[in-house]
């Protein structure tokens, strides 16, 4: 048995503005970013999510060393806007799932999510998808 | 019953347990066997926690039941381990094996910190895996 500590997903609920729940439910083609005109609820995170896993490789792969270079910096700013987003979507959660499956991935290609932030993204994820079940 | 297990009935198993509004399965659905499944992780589950919830008054009746217990959360892990790599091919799949991974997830009341067997943390993972396989079918 492992323990980890599951940060917020439940205490976020409540502070999901109603407005943002009421966006119209997405399909799984939609949800890919770009293929809607108006802004989408969760563009700023759809945005980061795609941009993550560049920034993830820059730490693994770079030069840099210790936590307080502008790689590691942007890296960190990345993954804690990640993880403090609640989606308000399907297209959300999905952008956040890839997200979880750069930080879980192996240099072999299999992924690990223990110890990373994908392990508690994945029980994030989790409650967010039930949470926004009604609307898919 | 531990600290830990009786956390399960708090906020994390209510969601786990709701109802799946606008969602219908049907009886071609896909992920049919995948649904039976998780369904049955966690009526497993369940009687875990019923069997833990039982007042044992004496060293010797808590002995006594421990087997009981044991063989519940075998039951558990066992089906949760046949469920975790069952791939699904539908949201509705997804959205169980969710349901399943949350009601074998373990909140520690004390201490606000969560308890996850490694059943619960494959399950989890492998709903993410498969909302993502499932994404990119549609996309």
């Amino acid at each position: 048995m492992s323990r980890r500590t599951l940060l917020g997903g439940l205490a976020a609920l409540a502070a999901t503005p109603a407005a943002a729940l009421m966006a119209p439910p997405l399909t799984y083609a939609e949800a890919t970013p770009g293929r809607r005109s108006s802004p989408h609820p969760d563009a700023e995170l759809i945005r980061i999510c795609a941009e993550h896993p560049a920034r993830l490789q820059a730490v693994n792969h770079g030069s840099e060393e210790g936590e307080d270079g502008p790689i590691w910096q942007a890296y960190a700013q990345s993954r804690d806007a990640i993880h403090a987003a609640v989606p308000v979507t399907l297209a959300g959660v999905v952008a956040k799932a890839r997200a979880a499956k750069a930080e879980a991935l192996n240099a072999d290609g299999t992924e690990s999510p223990n110890d990373t932030p994908a392990g508690t993204w994945a029980w994030e994820l989790l409650n967010d998808l039930l949470r926004l079940e009604g609307q898919l | 019953m531990s600290t830990a297990r009786r956390g399960l009935l708090g906020g994390i198993a209510a969601l786990a347990v709701s109802p799946a509004p606008g969602l219908v399965l049907s009886a071609s659905c896909p992920d049919a066997e995948a649904i039976r499944l998780a369904e049955g992780v966690i009526e497993a589950e369940a009687a875990c926690c019923a069997a833990h919830d039982l007042p044992t008054p004496t060293e010797e009746e808590e002995q006594a039941r421990q087997p009981e217990r044991d063989r519940l959360m075998g039951v558990v892990s066992e089906r949760a381990e046949a469920l975790a790599p069952l791939p699904v091919a539908t949201l509705v799949g997804v959205l169980a094996k969710a349901r399943a991974a949350l009601a074998v997830a373990t909140k520690d009341a004390t201490d606000g910190e969560i308890i996850v067997h490694d059943y619960a943390e494959w399950l989890a993972y492998a709903a993410l895996e498969d909302l993502v396989r499932v994404a990119e079918g549609e996309a």
